[in-house]
């Protein structure tokens, strides 16, 4: 994994100092709120509903053992003992106290985290696939691309205040975990014919207000090039993105307005000027440089198959469940990528406590290769683990409340803070996720449904990422009303795809039971059990669904 | 923030602590208290703008980050936010527990 170098580390040390100063001098009255929000939201801090919220980066959702159990440590001494991870692979501390925030960056820094970048209008924490460096299916480990841009963006002076935030993700596997399609840009790492790397290049993707699926710009763009096609996006965006209206100013409402074969030529364009200085031509030995940061590790060579996996499965239910929901393979026979739900039932989505995350650490240090991945579905990722020692990694993580099988299925929901905790919800997320999953808890009737991707944001503002929900809720304010409003068929995968609205909302007494009708339709017109909810719908299309949800009212 | 003193019902000031970011309310003796009930209500739009004015002039003492006016009723004799937003804030933390839910509308 990368590691800082004397640069890196001198930055993020001057900059908690520098931020020490400013919060001392805002605590002494020296400065106002206004001018030390912008220096606070620079570092990461947000005033919420209840208390100030610190975002932590985690650059392409990898962490260490170390850098867990520092952030159970900060959590426990700064905060109320937990934390909660988001839909950007980050994590947040919803209680710090003002006078805490230059101490918990030093915490951080000691172990080689910050919160630059995760808030503001710059480039953000580039995010990954969660996979990465583990699945059977990838072409390369996507984290060394995302490494490459996180270098080049993090001081890029040019971009550091654009006309809105800019989000990147990569991904290396035909199955797109990382939801690329609804970035900025989008990075799909492949091969080609003559087994050289490059880069599908999607561009303009986002959610929000104005929804959009991203544009692919480049079928096959040459690994050399990466840096010098991004900035040349950048430029224009830069450029002529909309600065007078904020929610215009993202670059997919530029690809939207201006046309994307017209954005395309522009990229073009400047890609060619950028290309001819050769400045930001990536050398092979600077690739390889970072490419060596993220050596596998060291695995054993075993048989594909555990028989003692197989074993203890056969007599033990709950692991059975367990390998069937929350292992998926790995690129190394032998060895599994496991996924620890942090949605038990009744449990809020992506919050862990400090016991857990230490318990998680542990596990990971002694079971995984000293190795941890955050996805941006609120979960955490074992990428290494011997299936032969997966039945005492099931067993720690079932001690530690860590085992729920639920992974991809219908009570595995993202649901952002929402009103419980975010200034600018209207509606509340965490209790809905948690009716649901608690309507469809039992175990049987889940694995019935199948796979079924529920997301659930507070506000239009989609941090959870309700648009490209299998079934999307969105929260909004009736007449001061908590409501919800319901969108099918919407998919962040490598088949993206934006959510219909089935219809009017519900209030929130109603809109469990309107999930429940949805599922219940999609069990009667199913061709059988194979066909998945997000197929299903593709076939039959919303009227089913309208028919069984609003029957009554016709 | 909307300064909306002038529309009619009881109102109380509310803020967030400058240090702690806690959710608090203006006093009547010029101090501030997490609990809304020990909140000075203003009860006509005179004095909700003068509360309002007091607000200001706190957070220029950098005690408070963003005071503003909100609505509130009785119920049973207690002292609650009109608005579910506001009733979330009053109850100083979400409405769901960390690791359990409570019971839903516990605030409302
Ligand atoms: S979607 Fe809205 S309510 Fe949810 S976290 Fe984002 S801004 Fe807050």
């Amino acid at each position: 994994m990368y590691r800082y170098d004397e640069f890196d580390r001198q930055f993020v040390t001057e900059r908690v100092a520098e931020f020490r100063d400013q919060v001392a001098r805002r605590l002494s009255g020296e400065l106002t709120e206004d001018e030390f929000k912008p220096l606070r939201l620079m570092n990461g801090l947000y005033l919420q509903l209840h208390a100030y919220m610190l975002r932590i980066a985690i650059p392409y959702g990898t962490l260490t053992p170390r850098q867990l159990r520092q952030l159970a440590a900060i959590g426990r001494r700064y905060d109320r003992g937990y934390g909660h991870f988001t839909t950007r692979q980050n994590l947040q501390f919803h209680w710090i106290h003002l006078k805490d925030v230059p101490d918990v960056l030093s915490a951080l820094a000691e172990v080689e985290m910050h919160a630059i970048q995760t808030s503001g209008n710059c480039i953000r924490n580039v995010s990954a696939d969660h996979f990465a460096g583990a699945a059977a299916d990838e072409v390369a480990d996507p984290r060394v691309y995302a490494e490459i841009l996180r270098q080049w963006s993090s001081l890029h002076p040019e971009f550091t205040y654009l006309p809105r935030k800019f989000k990147i993700a990569v991904s290396a596997a035909p199955d797109d975990r990382a939801a690329i399609q609804i970035h900025d840009i989008g990075l799909e790492v492949k091969r080609n014919e003559a087994g050289e790397t490059g880069f599908g290049v999607f561009v303009g993707g986002g959610l929000g207000r104005s929804p959009f699926i991203a544009k692919k710009l480049r079928d096959f763009l040459p690994e050399a090039e990466l840096l010098s096609y991004c900035e040349a996006i950048l430029r224009v965006y830069n450029l002529f993105g909309r600065r007078d209206n904020k929610y215009k100013a993202r670059v997919k409402i530029l690809l939207h307005e201006a046309g994307t074969e017209e954005i395309s030529r522009q990229v073009e364009e400047e890609y060619e000027a950028i290309r001819a200085q050769g400045r930001l031509t990536l050398p092979q030995a600077e690739i390889d440089r970072i490419r060596a940061y993220f050596a596998p590790p060291e695995l054993e060579e075993l048989p594909a198959r555990s028989a003692r996996l197989d074993a203890a499965a056969a007599s033990d239910e709950g692991l059975r469940r367990f390998v069937e929901r929350n292992l998926v393979p790995h690129k190394v026979a032998g060895y599994g990528i496991v996924t620890i739900s942090l949605k038990a039932i009744g449990a809020v989505p992506g919050d862990v406590t400090s016991d857990q995350m230490e318990a998680i650490a542990d596990i990971a240090e002694r079971y995984s290769a000293d190795e941890l991945r955050v996805s941006h579905e609120q979960n955490l990722v074992l990428p290494h683990v011997k299936l032969d020692d997966l039945p005492e990694v099931f067993a720690l993580l079932e001690k530690a409340g860590l085992a729920t099988p639920n992974a991809g299925l219908i009570s595995d929901i993202i649901a952002c803070p929402g009103l419980d905790y975010c200034a600018l919800a209207n509606a509340r997320s965490i209790p809905l996720a948690q009716r649901i999953a608690e309507r469809f808890g039992d175990h049987e009737r889940q694995t019935l449904i199948g796979d079924l991707k529920v997301k659930i944001s507070g506000c239009i503002n989609a941090c959870g990422h309700h648009h490209v929900g299998h079934i999307g809720i969105l929260g909004v304010d009736r007449k001061g009303e908590e409501f919800y409003q319901i969108t099918l068929g919407g998919s962040g995968d490598q088949n993206a795809s934006l959510g219909d609205i089935v219809g009017k909302g519900f209030s929130s007494a109603e809109v469990v039971d309107a999930i429940e009708t949805i599922v219940e339709t999609y069990l009667a017109r199913r061709e059988n059990a194979e066909e998945t909810f997000l197929a299903c719908f593709r076939r039959i299309g919303e009227a089913p669904f309208q028919e069984a949800l609003y029957a009554d009212a016709q | 923030m909307k300064r909306d003193a002038k529309k009619a019902g009881p109102k109380v000031v509310t803020a967030n602590a400058l240090d702690t970011g806690w959710v608090v309310f203006l006093k009547a003796d010029g101090g501030w208290s997490r609990d809304i009930g020990e909140a000075l209500v203003a009860e006509d739009p005179d004095a909700a703008a003068a509360l309002d004015a007091q607000g200001l002039e706190a957070a220029t003492h950098n005690l408070v980050v963003e005071p503003y006016l909100i609505e509130v009723r009785d119920i049973d004799g207690r002292r609650v936010p009109v608005l579910l937003r506001e009733a979330i804030r009053a109850a100083g933390g979400p409405t769901a527990s960390t690791l359990h839910r409570i019971a839903e509308g516990a605030v409302v």
